[in-house]
């Protein structure tokens, strides 16, 4: 059935929570996000409409298991599509990764000491951004903790942030923290080093034009 | 243990620039992003927290490319018909 005239967030709400969840508002849930997930990945030669079909289906679990969590201050129907989205992406990314682990990308297990220090350096690279770079993987090795390492190298390696909740055995909000305290520790550690914001930019600016 | 990259450092050190004291994690930003859009991705336009809220949420999305990638396909899916 075709949703054919808005409905206010109340509405939504009201029909859809636990105790009173009206099927068929459910129903044009589903639909409204699948067309919504298909014009934000139909291009994509990895996603089938099968695929559509399901992540429309986990996306309307995931709303109706957190419609406590909607805050009002958007559209319910735009708030729903944010969950769609990232939940056709965890499944997408995970697809995409398989099954590698930490073990397999070289990283360190988080208990383990830390790492043997050998610097990877590309000779063809101008001086003072190699200067930069040695600085970023002293800091990397010596500065932060093991899982804060291991962390912030999975996530530079692409690993996808669920992958990396699995090995790590924690939640969304820690491991964010763990990236966060990362950062801030390596831009300290590089203004300690007498590496200014501009001096970095500057060396980024020049390998991203190579 | 796997030493980055110089390609790697370059990104890690744009995320480095971009890194804040006060930021938002993904839980926050899946929970804020709807209100970013509908305000035209624009955080000055709106008043009080919700225009702060709304910067942190730009700022996420210049240190985690996961959800910027999910915010532009998030604009693409709520895009009318």
């Amino acid at each position: 059935m075709a949703v054919t005239a808005p409905r206010t967030n109340d509405q939504w709400l009201g029909a859809l929570q636990s105790g009173s969840v009206d099927e068929g508002v459910v129903a044009d849930l589903r639909e409204y996000l699948k067309r919504g997930l298909a014009k934000a990945f139909g291009s994509r030669r990895d996603v089938s409409a099968s695929d559509l079909d399901d992540f429309a289906q986990d996306s309307v679990m995931r709303v109706l298991g957190q419609l406590d969590s909607f805050r009002g201050d958007s559209r319910f129907t735009t708030w729903a599509m944010a969950i769609a989205v990232n939940t056709a992406y965890a499944v997408m990314r995970k697809k995409s990764w398989g099954s590698r682990t930490f073990s397999e990308l070289g990283l360190d297990a988080p208990e383990s000491a830390s790492a043997t220090g050998q610097e990877v350096a590309d000779p063809s690279s101008n001086a003072a951004r190699q200067d930069i770079f040695s600085a970023m993987r002293r800091a990397i090795e010596t500065d932060l903790t093991p899982r804060q390492r291991t962390a912030l190298l999975a996530e530079l390696a692409g690993m996808p942030a669920q992958s990396i909740l699995d090995e790590l055995q924690t939640t969304p909000g820690a491991l964010y923290k763990l990236y966060h305290d990362a950062r801030k520790k390596l831009r300290v550690s590089l203004e300690q080093a007498g590496f200014s914001a501009k001096d970095v930019i500057e060396a980024v600016e020049g390998a991203s034009k190579e | 243990m796997m030493e980055p990259s110089d390609s790697k450092l370059v990104q890690l050190a744009q995320l480095l620039c971009q890194t804040q004291d006060h930021e938002i994690d993904c839980t926050v930003f899946l929970q804020s992003v709807a209100a970013f859009i509908e305000a035209g991705g624009d955080a000055a336009a709106e008043a009080g927290s919700l225009a702060e809220q709304l910067e942190l949420v730009r700022q996420h999305m210049e240190v985690c490319p996961p959800c910027k990638e999910e915010f532009e396909a998030l604009v693409r899916a709520c895009e009318q018909d």
